[in-house]
């Protein structure tokens, strides 16, 4: 069980807490934001503080990408995307329609697993991860 | 006898100058009172429809002082409003922390019954001194003594000065005309 100063992680906050650290990041505060990306600001409020899930629509996630000025290609945007599909307990649907990555995807959970205790391990998996 | 003590006009400001020396060291006009607010201070925001048609507020300072709720009309429709809401929530937060996080404040309906707990004297002081606040952060003393230096001192240049105050600073005139009468920068 984790200590209290090792908090849970909790892909619907961690969502909501990614969108507002983008808006920061590009000087947006929540009023602009909303402006640009049309989105209804008491919703948006509540995505990032957790209150409410990230979107699943596809027209709702582009007017966010609108809003903070990314495009759809970009490593930022990607991430955004893999932690609103994470919330609903999924896996990306374009690795699962890539045969041979999905085929992988087992041995690298197993892995995950196995590292698991090992945080100092796991973490250097990430950093790799990262840099590829 | 009210719990919340009198606090003077130079005084609030002071603690205006300081938050403004913190925050916003580069002196940005108009003061970009929302980014502070989101992204230094690091509250939500959170707009709430009809808040003010409900509880007869433009916004509220939460009681664990992470949160401010805001009319959702003011801060679609009403910028300058919205702005100084903010701005004044913020004065809570500065001057009053302590007596809010004692408030369990976390939604509409409690902060309704804070409003009719508290003894009117202490509500009146709070809220004098919020505003006085605002006017400070979003009006700082150095560029409004700029501006007003720049205008004759004729009747019609009074008309104009309010609206050129409220222009520059992005606040109403009524926020204009109350903190170039509570500075002591107008002098006629």
């Amino acid at each position: 069980m984790p200590s209290q100063k090792e908090p849970l992680y909790r892909p619907r906050s961690a969502f909501g807490a990614a969108l507002k650290e983008a808006r920061a990041a590009r000087s947006l505060g929540l009023r602009e934001f909303c402006r640009r990306s049309g989105l209804d600001p008491a919703l948006v409020s509540r995505i990032e503080r957790g209150l409410a899930p990230p979107p699943e629509a596809a027209a709702t996630f582009n007017r966010i990408a609108r809003g903070l000025r990314l495009s759809l290609s970009s490593t930022k945007w990607r991430e955004l995307a893999d932690l609103a599909i994470l919330s609903r307990g999924k896996v990306p649907k374009d690795l699962l329609d890539n045969e041979a990555v999905a085929a992988k995807l087992p041995v690298l959970f197993r892995a995950l697993r196995d590292l698991r205790s090992d945080q100092k391990l796991l973490q250097e998996l990430v950093e790799i991860l990262r840099k590829a | 006898m009210g719990q919340v003590p009198y606090q003077s006009y130079a005084a609030t400001e002071a603690h205006a100058e300081r938050f403004l020396a913190k925050y916003d060291p580069s002196d940005t006009i108009p003061v970009p009172i929302e980014m502070i607010v989101e992204h230094e201070l690091h509250l939500d925001i959170v707009p709430v429809p009809g808040l003010f048609r409900r509880v007869g507020v433009t916004g509220f300072l939460s009681n664990d002082c992470q949160e401010i709720f805001v009319d959702q009309f003011d801060f679609e429709r009403h910028e300058a409003r919205y702005r100084f809401t903010l701005a004044h929530e913020v004065g809570h937060l500065v001057l009053h922390g302590t007596f809010y996080r004692e408030a369990k404040i976390r939604s509409s309906a409690d902060f309704l019954r804070f409003r009719e707990a508290i003894l009117a004297e202490d509500l009146e002081r709070l809220e004098i001194q919020a505003m006085n606040f605002a006017g400070a952060v979003l009006m700082p003393r150095g560029p409004l003594q700029a501006l007003l230096a720049s205008f004759g001192v004729s009747r019609a240049d009074l008309v104009k000065l309010g609206s050129a105050v409220a222009r520059r600073f992005f606040v109403s005139t009524g926020a204009a005309d109350r903190r170039m009468r509570l500075s002591g920068l107008l002098r006629i």
